[in-house]
């Protein structure tokens, strides 16, 4: 397998060299952070390093970022934590929108089923953007939260996340945000976000798999999620995974300020080549999301060519090319339609939805590479569409 | 993910097109999946003689049109009726559980090319 070929680091990121070697280096560490002996205390010092470049990569104090086991977990932890902890015992509202992460999405849905909580989806526009005159609509007397993502994993809509803190906090609301797929693609600053709490996970940006963090501003309460011995400033029990940390820390403070500024600049470039590779060789294929005046991410490109199945040119340019790109339904087992809810909520039909195509870039990602992959997709959409029945019988 | 005959006739698909003046028409499609198979039989005396089709779908879908009209063609329509389910399945190889779907296609793709030429060779 090449990295060259690999076009979904959305999914996830390839594990950086200098991150590999950091978890390996770690392996001889074997004693029990929480050890008072040196063995202990070693260990103690990668975790402590690894918060420490956590920190200085979101810019807060080393203690206010909680380690956990993914994106996943820190979104949960962090609305069902956040809600428990400022007293809503009955039921409280909380705010967030149609296109969040199943991470969120299904806790939302959890608390409304066990009655907990009231759940305002917001909705969003063609370009995947929420509108803040409709956020500040929704609040009521009563709402405690808003979990808002700040960048839209399948579309890559940024979301004005400063702006719906700053509401938050003159209406005494909390306000957390889902970072996971931001983190690593744009310039991540808490104090300047204003926010209580937010998600991230190591394996989006070149660390590994099941490492994570929330963030949490300092004086806010959040419930802890696993009692015990005390780890994670008594939020979160456990034993640390120490290899997993070495990584994450080493991820962290590998992509400092000016070399995410440049990999920024490198997409940029990239998605605007491949937007109008696509337009001059790809009949019918159309972006999805955000183009144009809406904030995005810049390494994420969403794409429909119509009449043909996403999954099928997905399969095409994989078993010829070797090519990995992402889409927007799939077949499943239950026979079911496993349809985008993102896509659906931009508006898209949904044979529409069928024929997406999720392109994500990621550091090792060349201007050759996105040539190639654009030869492939025209190639493939050439090739099915010769093959298919819209129109042609 | 793909075995290799999905691959092969995914990649390369055998019989793709329409014939000028089919016998019969058999037209299958999965709202759920939107899957569509558009098949055009030529019939003899009992046997299909040429099989088209167009598809759109996903991989394993247009794979199973492709075996399929492989496999029909030249068939006496006695002996396709007869075939036992799990022998059409087989053709497809080994599927995983969200491609098993495509087993519905070949088994419908028979059961209405049986059904409308049964109609034909009633006449």
């Amino acid at each position: 397998m090449s990295g060259e070929t690999y076009f979904d680091h959305n999914a996830t990121s390839e594990l950086d060299e200098q991150v590999r070697l950091a978890m390996i280096d770690s392996m001889g560490t074997f004693g029990n952070p929480s050890s008072r002996h040196d063995y202990g205390t070693t260990a103690k010092t990668v975790v402590s390093e690894a918060r420490d470049a956590v920190a200085r990569f979101i810019g807060c104090a080393p203690e206010d970022v909680k380690f956990t086991s993914g994106g996943s977990e820190s979104n949960n932890w962090a609305i069902k934590g956040l809600l428990e902890a400022c007293g809503s015992k009955g039921k409280a509202h909380l705010i967030t929108t149609v296109i969040e992460h199943p991470s969120v999405l299904q806790v939302c849905q959890y608390l409304e089923r066990t009655g907990q909580a009231e759940v305002t989806y917001l909705p969003v526009d063609e370009a995947g953007a929420i509108s803040l005159a409709k956020l500040e609509a929704a609040v009521r007397p009563d709402t405690r939260l808003i979990t808002m993502m700040m960048a839209n994993n399948e579309i890559g809509t940024i979301q004005p996340i400063r702006e719906a803190a700053l509401l938050a906090r003159r209406r005494g609301i909390l306000m957390h945000t889902d970072a996971v797929q931001a983190a690593g693609k744009l310039p991540l600053d808490v104090r300047q976000l204003g926010v209580d709490a937010l998600s991230m996970s190591a394996h989006k940006f070149g660390g590994p798999k099941g490492v994570g963090a929330l963030y949490l501003r300092p004086g806010v309460e959040l419930e802890p999620l696993i009692h015990g011995g005390g780890q994670e400033f008594g939020l979160r029990s456990g034993t640390e995974n120490v290899i997993g940390l070495a990584g994450f820390g080493k991820a962290a403070a590998l992509l400092d300020r000016a070399k995410l500024e440049a990999q920024l600049a490198h997409w940029s470039k990239l998605k605007r080549l491949m937007v109008a590779r696509l337009a001059e060789r790809v009949p019918d294929c159309r972006v999805n999301g955000p183009a144009g005046g809406t904030e995005a991410l810049p390494n994420t490109i969403n794409i429909g060519i119509a009449g043909i199945r996403g999954e099928s040119l997905a399969a095409y340019i994989g078993v010829k090319h070797g090519a990995a790109v992402s889409v927007g339904s799939a077949c499943s087992a239950t026979k079911q339609a496993s349809l985008s809810h993102v896509l659906r909520a931009i508006g898209r039909s949904e044979d529409e939805i069928r024929s997406a195509v999720r392109i994500s870039l990621g550091p090792s990602t060349t201007e050759a590479g996105v040539e190639r992959l654009c030869g492939q997709i025209a190639e493939a959409a050439a090739h099915l569409r010769s093959v298919a029945a819209v129109g042609a019988v | 993910m793909y075995n290799e005959i999905v691959a092969r006739h995914f990649m390369d698909p055998m019989n793709v097109g329409e014939l000028a003046s089919p016998d019969e028409t058999v037209r299958i499609g999965n709202a759920v999946c939107g899957d569509t198979i558009i098949m055009h039989l030529a019939l003899e005396e009992g046997r299909i003689t040429d099989v088209k089709y167009r598809a759109y779908g996903c991989a394993v879908s247009i794979a199973t049109a492709s075996i399929a009209s492989e496999y029909f063609t030249g068939k006496e329509l006695k002996e396709l009726r007869g075939l036992a389910d799990a022998e059409l399945a087989a053709l497809l190889g080994d599927l995983e559980p969200n491609q098993k779907h495509c087993v519905d296609i070949m088994l419908e793709l028979r059961e209405r090319a049986c059904a409308s030429v049964q109609g034909v060779s009633g006449r």
